[in-house]
């Protein structure tokens, strides 16, 4: 043998038993006449036993036998095959048969490559998984730019491709993107991405954020590019609604009326709006990133701050502006709690000084219009009772010229009971524009009530009207006495005339007290001819009086002045021709505190 | 002196919730020789008013139970009382009110006006005026 001969065999041989695939030689009965080691390491040593034992574990030869079908053409073969190994585990791996010839050109061997395949088909399938279940539109495009697989989620919305362009399927294009990531893969074969609207199947638009990688190379050419496109249609309407939501935001801040600042944890100004710079009269340079003056407002901002999230208290208060001017404010605050970053403090602030103006103007106007009802209403009244001195008069003197004794006193009455009319006006006017205060002291509401209506006995009997009261056992109260016993007096007197106009043979009054939710409540009640529409209006105007010569217009008002400074309310309900309920209600929270009692009578 | 009401005498109707004014008017009026019916019950009175043809009618404007403003418009849909005169005697300057109160149901304007207080000679001055006007003659 020659030296060549020998190093040529050697390390053939050496091929033969280290080449990582395993190679089997088998005779024409399909016996095992050699075999390599990666052969052994997969199927162990077979050698003397058919190959369809070792690799198939089968008793039969297989059907289609690849080595059958060289021995008898000499052709070369392969096929993927699935076997087992010794373990019994499958092992998928690819069979290919190579002819071994003799001097004569007979096929007495063939030799058997098998390649395992196991792993790489894993890969695959893990691969294949992954194409076709991530959560993204991925497509493989050809250098013409038609899409020639495309995974299940992209099959779901756009359909099985057959041929389509992408620009065709993504966006209904007639033409190529201008800016294309599969073009610049196929040009540098790196990878792109970039943002692009697209079209979806029912005519709305879709964002899509869109990755190419090259997928085939052949010569250095990329053939094949993989897209990914994700669908990020939601976030950008998430995006440009919080953009809509942060313009609106600003617009509203900047626009807002009232002063907007909104304070650090140390008191400096992140933001402030429009109306801030007109209030503190400075720019708004001067004041964000500085910290707010303790003097600019005037109260401490906890006590702005509503408390655990509850509703911001307003507070009446006053800022100073940069040049030191102080202006009257009504103030509100909150604590913002951001996700993240620390706490701040928003103020709103209500410039108040057109406000107080307005309110001094009213208070002026309703002021002057008061005093121009009380006059036109006090000439009213005297106006009937100069015409009934006027009438007194006439008759009187009519009467001394004749002598006539009957129409001389007629007369006299007139004049006495005129006079006696303006006594009542005035003595009511003065009781009306005093101005007391009340002087309230711990009573027992229910004694007040069974005084009154004692007064009251008598002329309910002259007059056949029946009087009654309820009256509960009511806590003692800090009420002015006197100034309830008025108000109960001109409620029963009313009542009483109510039910003597209304002509009725029997009428009613009720007189009750009781107390509900920290309320004392008093009703006077009759059963007389009630209001009518006109009437209820005019109820509480000075000097209106449905009882011509009996009545000063006066006593309603001067009932609800007593309660009103009691922190109570008057309320009534009227139907004409059934009766009224006039009803006092006194919060007993609102009840003035008793006052002190003179020990000097000074 | 004083002459006792005729059945001739012109009537003249007083409606006014002060008693004093009524009586005042009346004795004034029956002095001068007119039939008088003096009335303190405004929603009483077109009835009462209707039996008694009045020649005029002298009404106050604020009085209970109903205004005079709207007596006044029934008195102008009175089919009996529609041409009646009618003087308003009031201490309430309510001529607008009045006039609002009339344009709107149609009713014209008052034929005088008396504002309180009222003496005797200014009441039969107004009275007597008003008959002149509406053809009828005056005591």
């Amino acid at each position: 043998m020659k030296p060549g001969t020998d190093w040529k065999n050697s390390y053939r041989a050496n091929v033969f038993e280290e080449i990582p695939c395993g190679i089997v030689v088998i005779d024409r009965n399909l016996r095992i006449v050699d075999q390599n080691l990666a052969f052994t390491n997969i199927f162990g040593d077979g050698r003397g036993q058919t190959c369809y034992e070792v690799t198939r574990g089968r008793h039969t030869p297989c059907a289609e036998c690849l080595a059958e079908q060289t021995f008898r053409d000499g052709q070369r073969r392969s096929r993927e095959a699935m076997g087992v190994d010794p373990a019994g585990k499958p092992v998928h791996h690819l069979v290919q048969i190579t002819p071994i010839r003799d001097e004569t050109g007979n096929v007495p061997f063939v030799a058997a490559l098998t390649t395992d395949l196991s792993a790489t088909k894993r890969l695959q399938r893990e691969y294949q998984t992954l194409f076709e279940k991530v959560p993204c539109y991925v497509t493989v495009v050809n250098r013409d730019y038609r899409v020639v697989k495309a995974n299940t989620l992209f099959r779901k919305v756009f359909g099985e491709p057959t041929g389509e362009h992408c620009y065709q399927l993504f966006k209904r294009r007639h033409e190529r993107c201008p800016e294309c990531p599969a073009e610049q893969t196929f040009l540098d074969g790196g990878s792109h991405t970039s943002s692009h609207v697209g079209i979806t199947r029912d005519g709305t638009a879709a964002h899509y954020v869109v990755s190419t990688a090259p997928l085939v190379q052949t010569d250095g050419e990329t053939t094949h590019v993989i897209e990914m496109a994700l669908d990020v249609t939601r976030l950008h309407r998430l995006e440009a609604e919080l953009l809509r939501a942060n313009a609106l935001r600003e617009a509203l801040v900047e626009n807002s009326p009232y002063a907007i600042l909104i304070l650090d944890q140390r008191r400096r100004v992140v933001l402030a709006n429009r109306a801030a710079e007109k209030l503190w009269d400075c720019d708004r340079s001067t004041l964000i990133g500085h910290t707010l003056p303790r003097r600019a407002i005037a109260c401490r901002l906890d006590e702005i701050v509503g408390r655990n999230g509850g509703p911001a208290p307003l507070v009446d208060s006053t800022i100073v502006t940069a040049k030191g001017v102080e202006i009257p404010v009504r103030l509100s605050g909150f604590t913002l709690h951001p996700v993240e970053g620390e706490r701040s403090t928003a103020i709103i602030a209500q410039d108040l000084r057109e406000i107080r103006t307005l309110e001094r103007e009213k208070l002026d106007a309703e002021r002057l219009a008061a005093v121009g009802q009380t006059v036109a209403g006090l000439a009213h009244g005297i106006k009937n009772i100069l015409t009934g001195l006027e009438g007194g008069m006439y008759v009187t003197s009519g009467g001394l010229a004749r002598h006539d004794e009957a129409r001389v006193k007629q007369g006299w009455e007139m004049l006495e009971r005129n006079i006696g009319r303006v006594s009542a006006l005035v003595k009511n006017l003065l009781a009306f524009s005093r101005g007391d205060e009340p002087k309230p002291r711990l009573v027992r509401p229910a004694a007040i009530v069974a005084d009154v209506v004692s007064l009251f006995k008598e002329l309910a009997e002259q007059h056949d009207l029946v009087l009654e009261t309820e009256i509960s056992d009511v806590a003692p109260a800090s009420m002015d006495a006197e100034g309830i016993h008025t108000c109960l007096t001109n409620l029963i007197s009313n009542a009483f005339d109510a039910c003597l106009v209304s002509h009725k043979p029997m009428c009613r009054v009720l007189v009750t007290l009781r107390e509900e939710n920290e309320e004392i409540i008093f009703e006077v009640t009759d059963t007389g001819c009630g209001m009518d529409y006109e009437v209820k209006q005019k109820a509480f105007t000075s000097f209106f009086t449905t009882k011509g010569s009996g009545g000063t217009g006066l006593g309603l008002l001067l009932t609800r002045k007593i309660v009103q400074q009691h922190g109570g309310s008057v309320t009534f309900e009227s139907s004409s021709n059934e009766g009224t309920t006039f009803r006092l209600r006194f919060p007993r929270r609102r009840l003035p505190p008793p006052v002190e009692e003179e020990h000097n009578g000074s | 002196m004083s002459r006792e009401p005729s059945l001739h005498a012109p009537r003249v109707a007083i409606i006014d919730d002060e008693e004093d004014v009524l009586t005042f008017v009346r004795i004034a009026l029956e002095d001068a020789g007119f039939t008088v019916e003096a009335l303190d019950r405004p929603t009483e009175a077109l009835a009462t008013l209707e039996a008694f043809r009045p020649h005029v009618i002298l009404l106050d404007l604020l009085m209970p139970e109903q205004m005079g403003v709207s007596l006044y418009t029934e008195l102008r849909a009175s089919p009996v009382l529609r041409d009646v005169p009618v003087i308003i005697v009031s201490g309430l300057n309510a001529r607008d009110t009045l006039q609002e109160a009339s344009a709107a149901t149609g009713a014209g304007p008052p034929a005088g006006y008396l504002e309180k207080p009222v003496d005797a000679a200014a009441l039969l001055d107004a009275v007597r005026r008003a008959l002149s006007h509406s053809g009828r003659g005056t005591p």
